[in-house]
């Protein structure tokens, strides 16, 4: 088995950088939407409530699966599969987008901001889900008794949080006006990706070394 | 620039100064101003006042007010600031409009007084806030009809669903100091150019007071072959009309234009003295990036001064 400290350490850095990571997207979200759909309040009212929704999903997906032998390789999946979803998404909202707007505004001439809460739904729903699982399952992963439980969760959301808030400096601050929004979906999908395997390698390696 | 302090803001000890010049302003100012409306939209902190015969449309934004449109209310059609002024420049262009479309209505008076000029031309205004059309009727002397329609829309939105060409395109849509990134970049510009009628220009409202002004020159440069900038004198506004095609034209065919059209539709304003702010060399640092709706750091360029 990985030894506790860490596991412990991995579960920590992987927390926090899913914090990062889902607030860089959300912003990331709302930059890439607003060519399509205008600058109006409904882009960020979209991106919001959809990352709330899929947020809320993934606590629930990750509490379940967290019951069914939990372990940190199988952690690493949800950042491995976010990383993956995230890295694609550059090459597709376009063409998203563009066929949203046609059919909602000018095929059933509705409103854009239902194309807007739509097409949010359709790119950010799955990866900040996935996303999601991270938090519940790493205080399953690290949580030792009933009684340190409280405190494990409370540790981990505070981290994530403090995450969160470096993610969203980061991203509207230095690296949207430095990268661009493309690159960056880019390097966030490929952090993600690389931070999973790296976890994955070091605790198969681990288990290797136990057997 | 439109901001009333005509100060611009560079560094953080410039703006800590504007926030409390700001801050004392309106009790100077109280005497001789007069708040007729202010509304804090969805948008924008909207507010008309009374300076004498001024009726200025103001957004407020960090403390600072922008004038947005200045409206003489003896002389309704008297083109007062000069970024107004340079405006209509871009008529020396086109021998006759039919159809002129304007993103970012302010008070309506730019498009009000073209069709006082062109009574055969339509008129498309194109603004995101609700608050900026109701004072623009209520208080700037704007009537919608069928010549002169309003859209309350975001004004690539708009363009993304309309199929009509124009014979003008006048980019204005400012939010209290800066316009929004989606309506700099060269995929909007391409956008544009594609709603373009045959021999048709934009005229767009720049400033040249930051780094933004040479991302914009490179990206209209991007997507227009032919560029023709009028500068202010009074504020850092550059009018920028822009075309496509091989031809231009050279500073004695415009002024023959400006000159001939002033005799044929006795503007209120005087179009050949604008001749006096063109600027036939570029202006404007080549080698910054074009912006684009994957790069467009508008906020930190126009943090920079030049």
């Amino acid at each position: 088995m990985v030894p506790r400290w860490l596991q412990r350490i991995a579960v920590y850095a992987l927390v926090v950088s899913t914090g990062a990571a889902v607030l860089s997207l959300e912003i990331l979200g709302g930059r890439s939407l607003q060519p399509y759909f205008g600058s109006g309040l409904h882009v960020w009212g979209s991106i919001l409530s959809v990352f709330m929704v899929s947020l809320a999903v993934g606590y629930w997906v990750g509490g379940a699966l967290s019951e069914r032998r939990p372990s940190l390789a199988k952690l690493m999946v949800f950042p491995l599969l976010g990383g993956c979803i995230i890295f694609l998404l550059p090459h597709v909202y376009d063409g998203v987008n563009n066929a949203l707007f046609d059919l909602v505004v000018i095929r059933w001439g509705s409103q854009e901001s239902y194309a807007s809460l739509l097409a949010a739904s359709a790119e950010f729903l799955l990866p900040s889900a996935v996303l999601g699982c991270v938090s519940p399952y790493a205080v399953r992963l690290l949580a030792t008794e009933v009684a340190t439980t409280g405190r494990t969760a409370g540790n981990l959301y505070a981290l994530s949080t403090v995450g969160s808030t470096a993610g969203a400096l980061a991203t509207s601050f230095w690296l949207v006006p430095l990268l661009g929004v493309e690159d960056l979906y880019r390097y966030l999908g490929l952090g993600l990706v690389g931070l999973s395997v790296l976890g994955l390698a070091s605790s198969l390696r681990r288990k290797r070394e136990t057997n | 620039m439109r901001r009333t302090d005509g100060m611009p803001i560079i560094s953080i000890g410039a703006a800590l100064i504007a926030l409390v010049l700001a801050a004392h302003v309106p009790e100077a100012a109280a005497e001789q101003a007069r708040t007729l409306f202010e509304r804090e939209s969805e948008y924008n902190h909207v507010i008309v006042q009374q300076e004498g015969n001024e009726r200025i449309l103001h957004f407020r934004r960090r403390s600072v007010d922008y004038r947005e449109t200045v409206v003489d209310t003896r002389q309704p059609l008297r083109l007062i600031a000069e970024w107004t002024r340079l405006m209509m420049a871009g008529l020396m262009f086109v021998q006759q409009p039919r159809r002129v479309l304007m993103i970012g209505l302010g008070g309506g008076l730019v498009t009000r007084v073209m069709a006082h000029h062109y009574p055969d031309c339509t008129f498309d205004n194109v603004e995101l806030d609700p608050a900026v059309v109701e004072a623009a009727q209520r208080f700037f002397y704007f009537t919608p009809g069928p010549r002169m329609r309003v859209h309350v829309r975001d004004g690539r939105i708009f363009l993304r669903q309309s199929r009509d060409r124009y014979d003008i395109i006048i980019l204005d849509a400012y939010r209290g100091g800066y316009i929004p990134f989606h309506l700099k970049t060269r995929e909007f510009l391409e956008l544009v150019r594609n709603h373009l009628a045959p021999g048709g220009v934009v005229i767009s409202n720049l400033h040249h007071g930051t780094r933004l002004y040479d991302a914009d020159r490179v990206t209209y440069a991007a997507v227009f072959s032919q560029s023709y900038a009028f500068v202010g004198r009074e504020d850092s506004n550059v009018i920028l009309v822009s075309h496509v095609g091989t031809s231009r034209l050279t500073r004695e065919q415009l002024e023959q234009t400006a000159a001939r059209l002033q005799r044929e539709r006795q503007f209120g304003f005087d179009l050949p003295a604008l001749m006096r702010h063109y600027q036939e060399r570029p202006d404007y640092d080549r080698s910054a990036r074009v912006l684009t709706d994957d790069h467009a750091p508008v906020e930190s360029l126009n943090e920079n001064g030049r």
